[in-house]
């Protein structure tokens, strides 16, 4: 019960920073607010006992995709400065994805049966998986990686 | 005898072939070397193959490897089957292939595609021992296209000249219908026969043999071994596949010499000497192969007799003697056929290769332009009597017996078949008409005055072409010896009986032949004909029966209109159904131009509705459908 | 009761970043409205793995953020060659998309 107060509560903070970012003037707050989204729900996972992968996302989209929103927010500041957001709502959007999703969440809860207990994660099984079954897929997840900043660095080159 | 050591019959003109094709355009004139070489080898291994067989006239091997086999199907070999007709066949093609490779290096001296020349060659006289060798119609087949394709190269080897690039795709064409006909009776042998090793000759006779065939059966084998002879037919030249044959002596004069006198022409006789066990069972088929036999023998040779060229004249002779071959097959005796065919094999190229050396000297083909070279060239004129007396079947050259020896054997079929009585009475005709085409040829070449040719630089022939005539020559007078051999009667199953009525016949008629062209011809060339019968005949045969024009039209409007009526199916139909299915993308594509705008959110909004839409039906309206759940 | 809320949680951080990348003008906007898409897909990953006790949802989850971080790097560098071209962030002008 406590739980559930606790993930209620996060998630109505989750929801508020999410809307808080769509309508914000300055661009700066809304980076602002989806970082604290992106912490929001690395809490949400330290309180699914996966601690790792919380701290992974506080880490990496708190930290380090925010910051180079961020850094994309400076090196193209003199539009930014000058002009504001316009915050218009587009109501076809709304409806269509309103409805959407609260399909979404009606199916939820037609379903009967939930798994009961939440299990912990421990990280030593987690990297036990991930170097065993998954060490194929992780070393091409590293050429990936590797080979999309290579083209991210290439673009933004300074052409004569 | 080792019979593995025969593996390299074909194996060292292949080294030659190998050798001047990569090599020759460096080697000149020295490639002609290397060729000769590599064929004396062959030749030494041939006779002593030959040699052998002579010595232990039964002998039979068939020595082959697995290639290759089906999953419950035929299991396909490759092999050598060794028996005499082998070792006679094997003698007469790397004799002659010898003496002509011999006889080029002084016919082909300076010829600016020397090189391709002996490469072609070479690569004909292996696949042509290979197709001797092979044990199996499988193997046979492989060699069979082959030489075709090696006639197709040498008879084009002028190319530039459109005569003969025309000539070579004719023979390719016309011989051609012969292989599909092949490759169909092939595979209805394969169907019926089920002999554990396919189509191997030992094993299709001994299935033949031994089963008892319902008249359905027979009737199959009956159009099996037909559409075979239908293989023959073109690669033999026989009418109505004869039309190639005489186009094809725009290749050099060798070429004819050895492919299209000796050798290749020789193979449709050599298959069906090979199928010979099988044809017995069949005799609609022997009666077809008899009547097409004789009635070419005589039909070619009318065409013979008014030819102008000095080539073409041998060709039809070539054609008409093939005739009598295959009229000797009809009449059930292999051996005949075969030994015919030995005999013709030396002096048709003996022929072929004196009228090489009248051309090399006079440097045209047309006879009406030869004349008087009796003086100027008396060894070549005189080896080509000898040749055109055995042509015309004058005791004691060689080509007397083996005639005599046909006849004799349609005769003694004739007794009790009408259809063969006539046979025999056309190949007695074609006698008289052989005698006086070849003794034309001889005296409008060496008899009367000389006609219009460059008479200061006629002179005979240089020693490398003079030695292969006098060998032929030799061969083409005494090879009737080897009927004195026992075993050779033997392994033919024929003998050297003389049948007094018939010889004095045939040598009667080839008298009068020879007589008839000596009052013509003898002389130089007589005046026109003044009656319009003779006229009209001779216009008829001068015009080869209108064959050429008759093809033509029948390619022309049938083959070329059906192509036609197949091409207009495909680009109307064919097409139009799939440039109808491109139209339909593009006018869907026209109508939905508008929608996006160029901008990414109306795609991604699409996008995205397609998808809330699919998988809306997927989750609630599928379970209803085809039941299940969530 | 949990799983109920996270769940839905999940889809509606879903629906509002889609919302945003349908509405958003400014590019650097959209992106971060992406990111919020892949994350509400990284938190349904974590959460049917805490409660399946299987850690493959985990790996795949890591999986995500890797490439999530990487996609942020390269739609930064679009953006700003966008911005050295076009000098300009607004998505409406790039409307090359039909010709």
């Amino acid at each position: 019960m406590f739980l559930t107060v606790i993930l209620l509560a996060l998630s109505f903070l989750a929801i508020i920073f999410a809307i808080g970012m769509l309508y914000s003037r300055e661009i700066v707050h809304a980076v602002i607010y989806i970082a604290g989204l992106f912490i929001i729900l690395g809490l949400i996972y330290f309180m699914l006992d996966n601690t790792f992968l919380g701290a992974v996302q506080i880490l990496i989209y708190g930290g380090a995709v925010t910051v180079l929103l961020m850094f994309g927010v400076m090196l193209t500041k003199r539009e930014i400065m000058d002009k504001k957001e316009s915050i218009t709502t587009e109501y076809e959007y709304v409806v269509l994805i309103a409805l959407t999703i609260s399909i979404y969440i009606g199916t939820l809860f037609t379903v009967s049966s939930y798994p009961l207990s939440i299990y912990y994660m421990s990280m030593y099984t987690l990297s036990t998986v991930l170097f065993n079954s998954f060490i194929g897929a992780f070393v091409v997840m590293g050429v990936i990686i590797m080979s999309s900043i290579i083209g991210a660095i290439y673009m933004v080159k300074e052409v004569e | 005898m080792d019979t593995l050591l025969f593996v390299l019959i074909p194996v060292f003109p292949i080294i030659a072939f190998l050798v001047i094709a990569f090599l020759g355009n460096s080697m000149k004139e020295s490639g002609g070397y290397v060729a000769l070489v590599m064929e004396l080898i062959s030749f030494i291994i041939s006779i002593y193959m030959f040699v052998g067989v002579l010595t232990v006239p039964s002998y039979s091997v068939d020595k082959y490897m697995i290639w290759f086999s089906l999953s419950h199907g035929p299991t396909f070999e490759i092999g050598m089957l060794i028996d005499g007709f082998t070792a006679i066949m094997i003698f007469i093609v790397n004799l002659v292939g010898f003496l002509v490779i011999l006889y080029s290096l002084g016919y082909m001296h300076a010829d600016p595609g020397l090189a391709r020349y002996y490469a072609e060659i070479s690569l004909f006289i292996a696949v042509m021992n290979g197709l001797v060798l092979s044990d199996n119609l499988f193997e046979l087949f492989i060699f069979w296209e082959l030489v075709g394709l090696c006639s197709y190269l040498l008879i084009g080897f002028w190319y530039r000249k459109p005569e003969a690039a025309k000539a070579a795709k004719k023979a390719f064409l016309v011989t051609r219908v012969g292989d599909v006909m092949l490759l169909f009776g092939m595979i209805i042998l394969l169907y019926q026969s089920h002999t554990p090793l396919a189509l191997n000759f030992n094993q299709l006779y001994s299935w033949a043999a031994t089963s008892k065939f319902s008249s359905a059966e027979l009737t199959t084998l009956t159009a099996a071994t037909f559409l075979v002879f239908g293989g023959a037919m073109g690669k033999s030249a026989q009418f109505p596949l004869h039309v190639w044959l005489p186009d094809a002596m725009e290749g050099p004069t060798t070429v004819s010499a050895l492919i299209h006198a000796a050798t290749m022409v020789k193979a449709g006789v050599f298959l069906i000497v090979r199928m010979m066990p099988l044809l017995q069972y069949t005799p609609a088929t022997e009666l077809i192969i008899a009547v097409i036999g004789g009635f070419t023998a005589f039909f070619a040779a009318t065409m013979g007799l008014v030819a102008p060229d000095i080539k073409r004249v041998l060709a039809y002779s070539t054609i008409s003697q093939l005739g009598y071959m295959f009229l000797a097959l009809g009449a059930g005796s292999a051996g005949a056929a075969m030994y015919h065919l030995m005999s013709h094999a030396f002096f048709k190229a003996l022929l072929f290769l004196a009228a090489g050396s009248v051309i090399h000297a006079v440097n045209t083909q047309d006879l009406h332009k030869m004349g008087g070279l009796f003086t100027k060239m008396k060894i070549t004129a005189v080896t080509m009597l000898i040749g055109g007396l055995s042509l015309s079947g004058i005791p004691p050259f060689s080509g007397f017996f083996s005639k005599d020896l046909i006849l004799d054997v349609v005769l003694q079929k004739g007794l009790n078949n009408p259809v063969y009585m006539v046979l025999y009475i056309l190949a007695v005709l074609t006698v008289l008409l052989t005698a006086f085409y070849m003794f034309r040829l001889w005296f409008l070449a060496f008899m009367g005055k000389p006609r219009g040719y460059d008479e200061k630089h006629v002179h005979e022939s240089p020693g490398v072409m003079v030695v292969p005539l006098i060998i032929l020559a030799i061969f083409a007078t005494f090879s009737w010896m080897f009927l004195l051999l026992p075993s050779f009667s033997q392994i033919l199953g024929i003998s050297l009986s003389l049948n007094i009525p018939t010889m004095l016949i045939g040598v009667s008629l080839g008298l009068v032949g020879i007589y008839v062209s000596y009052m013509l011809y003898s002389a130089g060339i007589p005046k026109k004909f003044t009656s319009v019968v003779m006229k009209q005949i001779h216009n008829i045969l001068y015009r080869k029966y209108w064959f050429d024009e008759v093809y033509g039209a029948f390619s022309i409007y049938i083959i070329y209109g059906f192509a036609k009526l197949v091409s207009m199916f495909d680009k109307y139909i064919i097409d139009g159904v799939i440039d109808g299915i491109a139209a339909g993308g593009v006018m869907l594509s026209s109508s939905l131009y508008p929608i996006g705008k160029g901008l990414v959110k109306n795609y991604v909004t699409l996008i995205i509705s397609g998808l809330i839409i699919t998988f809306i039906l997927l989750i609630y309206v599928s379970p209803f459908l085809y039941g299940g759940g969530i | 009761m949990n799983e109920v809320v996270l769940l839905s949680l999940s889809g509606i951080l879903l629906g509002l970043g889609l919302y945003g990348v349908l509405t958003k003008k400014n590019i650097i906007l959209t992106i971060a409205s992406i990111e919020i898409m892949i994350n509400s897909a990284i938190f349904n990953f974590i959460i049917f793995s805490s409660y399946n006790n299987n850690p493959a949802g985990d790996v795949v989850a890591l999986f995500f953020i890797a490439l999530a971080a990487s996609e942020v790097a390269v739609g930064l560098a679009l953006a700003l060659m966008m911005f050295r071209i076009k000098k300009t962030l607004n998505i409406d002008v790039m409307n090359s998309l039909r010709w």
